[in-house]
């Protein structure tokens, strides 16, 4: 993976953290009868859709390189 | 085995650069949106609170008892309206320049000269005409005058034109001349082959100005905060009117500011594939 890319799934898995926090706190939380409990899980939530969001990021970058290193192979094969 | 360690290394000094380099840009970001769900008591307390009980009574004080979604909705008619004006004219006008080499350079710096004052230099001017135009019936009819978004369409428009024009030059001398030659042989008049050939080939070039003008629109203070008072404020105005006589509201100043960046991060987000490659356009010449 490289910088940029790590950057960019970083930033996106900050912007899906808040999110989750925007959308907990207005329609998700008053189901929930103690508000410490809601934090809690709503920390929880927040920070595995963040990470699962990242590691996907990551395994499409390796998948797209390792893609990107067999058609090099395959055309300096050929050309040899 | 060695390899093995050293290559871990590697990778954790690279990765421990990223948080630390995404951490001095995201940093100021990350405050202002935590102080946004933070409780009045939470706010200002030192050391500064990580952990709190958040909510959304800052937004709901933003939103519902500062109607912060009017100014949202100025920004937006401004910011976009302006935008279009200069993408329209600086592209037509980019284009002459490109390849009519009108006033042999000596134009086209000029028009960059006008980007070398600050703002705050002929802000003055700026009130003194829209005042004064605000009294004429066209003035009127057109929205100029002060406190209406005319004038800051047109402030707007005045200053960042010079820098489309010169962004989009680079990209339309990138364009081969052979190709226009070509469809100017198969029967395409001027304007056609500006419309069908140059103008779809220009357009990462052209997304990249209007995503930069749209920005700047959108961000700029000074001009907002002289030449509005309430009917046309921006978004940036807005924010600063949570500054009162009691003290700051660092909460709701915090919601209003997460609110009105939040747009213009999607739109960001969305346009990044464009971006990338409108900057990277004719960045390798044979």
């Amino acid at each position: 993976m490289s910088f940029s890319q790590a950057w960019d799934a970083g930033f996106r898995a900050v912007m899906i953290y808040v999110g989750v926090v925007f959308a907990w706190l207005g329609l998700v939380e008053r189901y929930f009868a103690s508000q410490a409990t809601s934090v809690v899980v709503m920390n929880l939530v927040a920070i595995v859709l963040g990470l699962a969001f990242f590691e996907r990021a990551r395994r499409r970058a390796r998948r797209e390189r390792a893609r990107a290193e067999a058609e090099v192979r395959a055309l300096v094969g050929e050309q040899a | 085995m060695l390899q093995r360690e050293s290559t871990f290394a590697k990778e954790a000094l690279r990765y421990g650069l990223i948080v630390i380099v995404l951490g001095f840009i995201v940093f100021p970001i990350l405050w202002m949106i935590l102080t946004s769900f933070k409780p009045p008591q939470d706010v200002m307390v030192s050391p500064p609170r990580f952990l709190f009980t958040p909510t959304l009574d800052n937004y709901y004080h933003a939103i519902v008892d500062k109607n912060f979604l009017f100014y949202i909705k100025n920004t937006l008619f401004i910011s976009v309206t302006s935008t279009v004006i200069v993408v329209v004219a600086g592209a037509l006008a980019a284009y002459a320049f490109a390849r009519y080499n009108i006033g042999d350079g000596h134009i086209l710096f000029f028009i960059l000269s006008t980007k070398m004052f600050p703002a705050i230099a002929v802000i003055l001017p700026y009130f003194l005409i829209f005042r004064d135009l605000g009294k004429t019936s066209v003035g009127r009819f057109l929205g100029l005058g002060l406190d209406q978004p005319g004038a800051l369409i047109v402030s707007y428009t005045m200053f960042n034109l010079p820098f489309a024009i010169w962004l989009l030059v680079s990209f339309f001398q990138d364009i081969p001349r052979e190709l226009e030659h070509s469809a100017r042989l198969d029967g395409l008049s001027r304007m056609k082959v500006l419309r069908k050939v140059v103008f779809p080939l220009a357009a990462p070039g052209i997304a990249v100005t209007g995503v930069f003008t749209l920005i700047f629109c959108w961000n700029e203070f000074l001009f907002a905060y002289i030449l509005t008072r309430k009917a046309a404020s921006t978004v940036t105005v807005g924010v600063e009117s949570f500054f009162t006589l009691q003290g700051i509201l660092w909460g709701p100043v915090a919601a209003a500011a997460t609110i009105s960046v939040l747009p213009m991060m999607v739109f960001v987000l969305a346009m990044q594939r464009y971006m990338v490659r409108g900057l990277t356009f004719g960045a390798v010449r044979g």
